[in-house]
């Protein structure tokens, strides 16, 4: 009876840690990576139109509900992004801390 | 995410009711300065009619677009107009001045009402927002 | 802006009223004042008010299409009274002319009241929309 020997195949550089092909452009809300990146853009741009919303105040020519308006929903995007990012660090301790 | 946090449809609805009550809020102002003026016909603004409309659309079937060039049917709660219209009613005066200071006066109390009414509102939808976003915490 | 704007509007409706108070009191005391610089007698002051618009095309397009309030109001000038004046017989006081007669100025107490009033009602009008808008800003200070 033929016992056909274990053989370790050598671990080449291209095997392992090879990125997953990108999904075609377009998708980019596909991956985890791209949807945190949209929502900090997102958050970006609402913290930006709150600081000229302060500014058109200060020059006088913007309301001033309209201004505490743009200022809470920047500050209420933040948090939301902040937290995001606490939970996805505890995530990611969670998976490191299990045994394998 | 966060753009359809606040493109809530009751967002929107608060937003321009504040902007059209501080509208009204100097129109009222602008008719009882000039409550001696001759000649001078007091302004409205114009703006519940509009979203009236607006909101009955929402809850309606609304027209059907199968085609990009067909026009939408009514209007959505972002495109109300608010308007500031003259009443040229003929008044009792001899100076030609239909300001009734009454009238205005009451006005000023509903508006003044209503604007700290939906800046309340306002406040708390942003707060519970908070508190949801927080954890209660 | 549009808060701010309204306070302003209210303003310059407290400062046309204090002004016309100010020509009413004027007209007041000097009801009986026979001799002026200019010579004569004291003419009756009377205010001419006139709406306050925002510079501009907007005017003259009317309110038709308009987004914006007026502006308030503003004292466009004060006129003198050019009518005759009283004549009363009195030829005794020294400003009397040739036939005795005194011309007095055209200052009826009454119509003076009437118009102070007025004023008056006007004044604490704008005051009250000033203490509204203030407390709708405060509490927009709150969101």
């Amino acid at each position: 009876m033929d016992i056909t020997p274990l053989r370790l195949n050598p671990i080449s550089a291209g095997t392992l840690g090879a990125p997953k092909a990108e999904s075609p452009a377009g998708n980019a809300l596909d991956t985890f990576s791209g949807i945190l990146n949209n929502e900090i853009h997102q958050v970006d741009a609402v913290q930006k139109s709150a600081d000229t919303a302060v500014e058109k105040f200060i020059a006088g020519e913007l309301d001033i509900h309209d201004v505490m308006i743009e200022v809470e929903k920047a500050s209420v995007a933040m948090q939301l992004t902040v937290q995001l990012r606490n939970k996805v660090m505890e995530a990611y301790q969670e998976v490191m801390r299990m045994q394998v | 995410m966060i753009d359809q946090l606040f493109s809530n449809d009751t967002f929107v609805a608060l937003q321009k009711g504040l902007d059209a009550s501080s509208l009204k809020q100097q129109v009222i102002a602008n008719n009882v300065a000039n409550i001696n003026t001759p000649g001078y016909k007091k302004q409205d603004v114009s703006f519940e009619d509009e979203f009236k409309q607006a909101i009955d659309n929402k809850y309606d079937a609304g027209m059907l677009q199968t085609d990009p060039r067909h026009l939408p049917g009514g209007s959505s709660l972002t495109s109300v107009g608010i308007k500031v219209t003259t009443v040229g009613a003929t008044s009792m005066r001899y100076d030609g001045n239909n300001v009734d200071i009454d009238e205005e006066m009451s006005k000023l109390a509903e508006n003044t009402i209503r604007y700290n009414a939906m800046a309340q509102l306002m406040s708390s939808r942003l707060s519970s927002l908070k508190t949801v976003i927080n954890g209660g915490r | 802006m549009s808060l701010f704007s309204t306070l302003r509007i209210s303003s310059t409706g407290l400062t046309a009223n204090r002004l016309w108070l100010d020509t009413i009191a004027s007209n007041i005391a000097n009801a009986n004042t026979t001799r002026t610089p200019e010579g004569g007698p004291y003419r009756r002051q009377d205010v001419i008010l006139a709406p306050q618009g925002r510079a501009g095309f907007s005017q003259f397009l009317g309110s038709a299409n308009s987004t914006t309030a007026g502006q308030g109001v503003t004292v466009a000038g004060i006129a003198k009274d050019t009518s005759a004046p009283r004549m009363i017989y009195n030829p005794d006081h020294p400003d009397a002319d040739a036939n005795g007669y005194v011309a007095m100025p055209n200052i009826n107490i009454v119509t003076e009241m009437v118009n102070m009033i007025a004023a008056q009602r006007a004044y604490e009008a704008n005051v009250t929309v000033i203490g509204a808008a203030k407390s709708m800003a405060v509490k927009s200070l709150e969101i």
